[in-house]
């Protein structure tokens, strides 16, 4: 009996492959390579294609680019220079809207060979065709409108043919991927394994139907419930989009792995709060993450270069790390520097936040930009450290902070503590978890907690050998461990599932 | 017998709860060959859809902005508010030249008006006083005004020949307010009329849906949150809930509603205000007809109505009070708390839960049996 295929959905890495791969991206590379590495060619890595409405396979020869070496990008293509006299661009115009209608004719039709050719066509006029060119062809093209409104339509079909011109969009990497050749067989597929961002389009939608249609067995990892559970906190358009999904996928799903128990409680929780089917506790595992890339040593040159770059000195900056976005409660640390350095001036060392900024932060930067009550530097925003630098700083910093609202796991967490430092963080139950007891969780509302073990951990070398002590306890788990761990439970659910047919077919 | 009913609604096309009973009153009255005058005493800007005849006895619009005035009740200050108006003269004369056997509040509010002419007027003073109750107003009213509703609502029922109410628990509180030896109060509960469960109309809404129905009667909203709660979890994709009613604004206009905006445009199906004959195509073709009465009193006729139709029904247990015996039979799933209901709601979309009620069980509770007992008492009144 041929074994069926199992589907890694990666729509999230190929969508997102411009990134670092951080966060959820890095998730769900970790999850192909432990299925790549524990099946080998019964694992198949696929996007989703939403006006097609299917999965599409991603083709060997350009995989690792696009998935691991943030490539395939399109190129824009060269343009022409504006001839040298408006009589010689007039001229231009005038055969682009030739040799535009001749396309025209030459490739009627609807389907998608002649739709692709005759694009291919005009967008190469077009390129002909200076920026200025098209500019000014367009204002005369405007200018007809007035006599003949019908053109409205076409001046707009023909801007964005031209943007895809110019900006090599004509055809990408995904018209490569999209073809039949691609496109999954639903009849071979057995599981299907989802670990990104799957609330983003209508992937979810399309695997409970190849759940209900094909038997697919399909498996999450849920990296947290926050857009319903914490919804004011969360990203709008995810806020919107992420309870849907959520949705579709309780309705139709065989197994869920979890980034930690709090997730995990939360998840049924919720399905039980809300009339949800019941999830059968056995199939949701926590699978916790790995962390131990971050721990690579740097070269002693770039350290320096890095500290004076940046205008730090080793072992004398608090960090915090995570995107700038409002659940992250950066405003929370802003005015406990806000107090320390009132309360201690001269004592407080420089608060260096390190994250890229996220929705609805502005306000707050603008507002810690021109606090004049705060000493000059005394909060530091950098939103461009790449991850060696990043692992600089966690080494360098005197401990780190972490007042998070609420998280599915905590990850600046296990990172601090993987590198010895201190974390204070809030008492968020996920970031309790990460911190495995060696953290020091402090509730938001104690806020006079928290000045005083900043200002120990900054002044008070006793307590913070005591600090450094407690971080030494933290065993870090190895990305190794969660590959492990991810592909033994799905083995035993699958071995489970496997029973229950036998038992069916009998 | 003749008989002079005052309410303070129209009841020419009757939509919530209230004007469906005293429509049904005044028809089965007729029935049995009683003259049954209803005289509404309403705001034309609560209901904007009586008939001619019932626009005769409307406040006027030079009053709507006192009766309307959010520091007073509607229905409590009614009487004080037409106090002095040529309206209530205009009643008082047409009331005397009807010449009724007995006199009939639907609701205590209007009584005050009457109450001194049904004393001492020559004309009047014979009439019987009847008090047909649909609730204990003053456990529902807001505490502010419990005190005044409750004196008024007190005095009705001990001065009342006749006292009516919609369930046990209510009549005997009504009891325990009237003098030893005065008649016990008849309890005839809500109902509905039979549905035509031959009939087959056209689906106006695709795929499986449940169904709630419910006024714009603010505790059907409260009703609402407690059970469904904000994420309708119970129904599989492709089903909804489909809510109608004036209900619908109060949940659409609601942060709850709008929070999961997307959700629920695919998961509900918001139908408003619906004439009779969609609200029965979609009673028809509903699969689960939902009850998500937490609050309230009295008896809910939305209650009788789901048992008539012999599909699925989940309710929150406040929903049958009045029909407690109806919890026996096949196909009701009567929930204690929220997680309950929803529970239930979901295996009964999913068709784990089903019903097998019979019509012969459910007649029970058809307007003419269930009110029965108050008009057959009419005539008792007079001895």
């Amino acid at each position: 009996m041929t074994e069926k295929t199992i589907l890694i959905d990666l729509t999230t890495s190929y969508a997102f492959r411009h990134w670092k791969p951080m966060g959820i991206l890095r998730v769900e590379h970790e999850v192909w390579r432990a299925f790549r590495m524990r099946f080998g060619a019964r694992v198949c890595g696929v996007i989703y294609d939403a006006s097609r409405d299917g999965f599409y396979r991603i083709p060997q020869e350009i995989f690792d680019e696009l998935i691991f070496r943030n490539g395939c990008h399109p190129v824009a293509p060269a343009r022409a220079e504006s001839a040298r006299t408006r009589l010689g661009s007039w001229a231009r115009i005038g055969r682009f809207l030739w040799r535009a209608q001749r396309s025209r004719k030459r490739f009627r039709g609807t389907d998608e060979t002649a739709r692709s050719a005759r694009e291919g066509a005009i967008a190469g006029e077009l390129l002909r065709l200076s920026a200025e060119e098209y500019a000014r062809m367009r204002r005369a093209l405007v200018a007809l409108e007035r006599i003949h409104p019908a053109l409205s339509a076409r001046i707009q079909q023909l801007d964005a043919l031209n943007h895809r011109a110019h900006y090599g969009l004509i055809r990408t990497v995904h018209e490569e991927i999209c073809t039949d050749e691609n496109r999954i067989d639903p009849r071979n597929v057995g599981d299907y394994v989802s670990a990104g961002g799957f609330w983003s389009d209508d992937r979810y939608r399309c695997a409970y139907w190849m759940r209900a249609t094909h038997g697919w067995r399909l498996r999450y990892y849920v990296h947290d419930l926050i857009p319903v559970l914490w919804g004011h906190l969360a990203e709008p358009t995810t806020r919107k989009t992420y309870p849907p999904a959520l949705h579709w996928m309780l309705w139709g799903v065989d197994q869920v792995w979890t980034n930690s128990e709090t997730t995990r409680r939360d998840l049924l929780d919720h399905a039980q709060a809300h009339g949800y089917p019941a999830l059968d506790p056995a199939l949701v595992a926590p699978v916790l993450l790995g962390a131990d890339a971050a721990r690579g040593a740097g070269e002693d040159t770039t350290r320096a270069g890095i500290f004076a770059h940046r205008q730090l000195e080793p072992g004398r900056f608090v960090l915090m790390v995570g995107t700038q976005e409002p659940r992250k409660n950066y405003d929370f640390v802003y005015r406990l520097w806000r107090a320390l350095n009132e309360r201690h001036p001269g004592e407080v060392m420089p608060l260096v936040w390190v994250g890229q900024p996220g929705w609805s932060i502005g306000p707050l930067l603008e507002m810690v930009r021109n606090d004049t009550g705060l000493p000059h530097g005394a909060i530091r925003i950098l939103s461009d450290v790449e991850d060696a630098e990043l692992a600089e700083l966690y080494r360098a910093c005197r401990f780190t902070i972490y007042a998070s609202h609420y998280e599915g796991w905590g990850l600046p967490v296990v990172e601090a503590l993987s590198h010895g430092k201190p974390c204070l963080s809030s008492d968020a139950p996920a970031l309790i978890e990460a911190g495995g007891g060696a953290s020091e969780p402090i509730g938001l509302f104690e806020g006079e907690r928290w000045l005083a073990r900043c200002h120990a951990l900054m002044t008070d070398e006793a307590a913070y050998a005591g600090a450094l002590a407690r971080a030494a306890r933290f065993r870090a788990r190895s990305w190794t461990a969660f590959r492990n761990d991810l592909t033994a439970s799905f083995e035993a659910s699958e071995s489970e599932a496997g029973g229950l047919l036998t038992e069916d077919a009998a | 017998m003749k008989i002079a009913a005052f309410g303070h609604y129209p009841i020419h096309r009757p939509l919530h709860g209230g004007q469906r009973r005293v429509a049904a009153i005044a028809a089965q009255a007729r029935a049995a060959d009683h003259v049954f005058r209803y005289v509404p005493v309403y705001s034309t800007r609560g209901y904007p859809d009586g008939s001619p005849d019932e626009r005769k006895t409307a406040v006027s619009e030079a009053l709507l902005a006192r009766m309307h005035d959010p520091q007073r009740r509607e229905d409590l200050h009614l009487a004080q508010t037409l106090a002095g108006d040529p309206l209530v003269e205009r009643l008082l004369d047409d009331l005397r030249r009807f010449a009724p056997d007995a006199v009939q509040f639907e609701h205590p509010w209007l009584y005050p008006l009457f109450a001194e002419a049904l004393a001492c007027d020559p004309a009047l003073r014979g009439a019987k006083l009847i008090y047909s109750a649909h609730n204990v107003e003053a456990d529902l009213i807001d505490p502010r005004w419990r005190a005044e509703a409750l004196a008024l609502e007190r005095d009705l029922v001990t001065r009342a020949d006749l006292v009516i109410a919609v369930s046990t628990e209510d009549a005997r509180v009504f009891d325990g307010w009237r003098d030893y030896g005065k008649r016990p109060c008849i309890v005839a509960p809500n109902g509905c009329w039979p549905p035509d469960l031959s009939a087959a109309p056209a689906a106006p809404l695709e795929g499986a849906f449940a169904l709630v129905v419910g006024s714009a009667h603010p505790p059907n909203a409260t009703g609402y949150w407690e059970s469904f709660g904000e994420i309708p979890g119970f129904l599989s994709p492709g089903s909804r809930l489909a809510i109608a009613g004036g209900m619908n604004d109060l949940i659409t206009g609601d942060d709850r509603f709008q929070r999961y905006q997307r959700m629920n445009a695919e998961f509900v199906a918001t139908l408003g205000a619906v004439d009779e004959e969609v609200l029965s195509a979609l009673l028809h073709h509903a699969k689960v007809i939902c009850l998500p009465i937490t609050e309230g009193g009295g008896t809910n006729l939305k209650t009788a109505e789901a048992l008539m139709w012999r599909k699925p029904v989940v309710a929150m247990r406040p929903a049958l009070r009045g029909y407690e015996e109806a919890e026996a039979m096949s196909g009701v799933y009567v929930a204690d708390d929220p997680k309950q209901f929803r529970t239930l709601l979901r295996d009964a979309m999913t068709g784990t839960l089903v019903s097998r009620r019979t019509v012969a069980e459910t007649a029970r509770y058809g307007w003419p049996a269930q009110l029965a007992p108050m008009i057959t008492r009419y005539e008792s009144v007079l001895t």
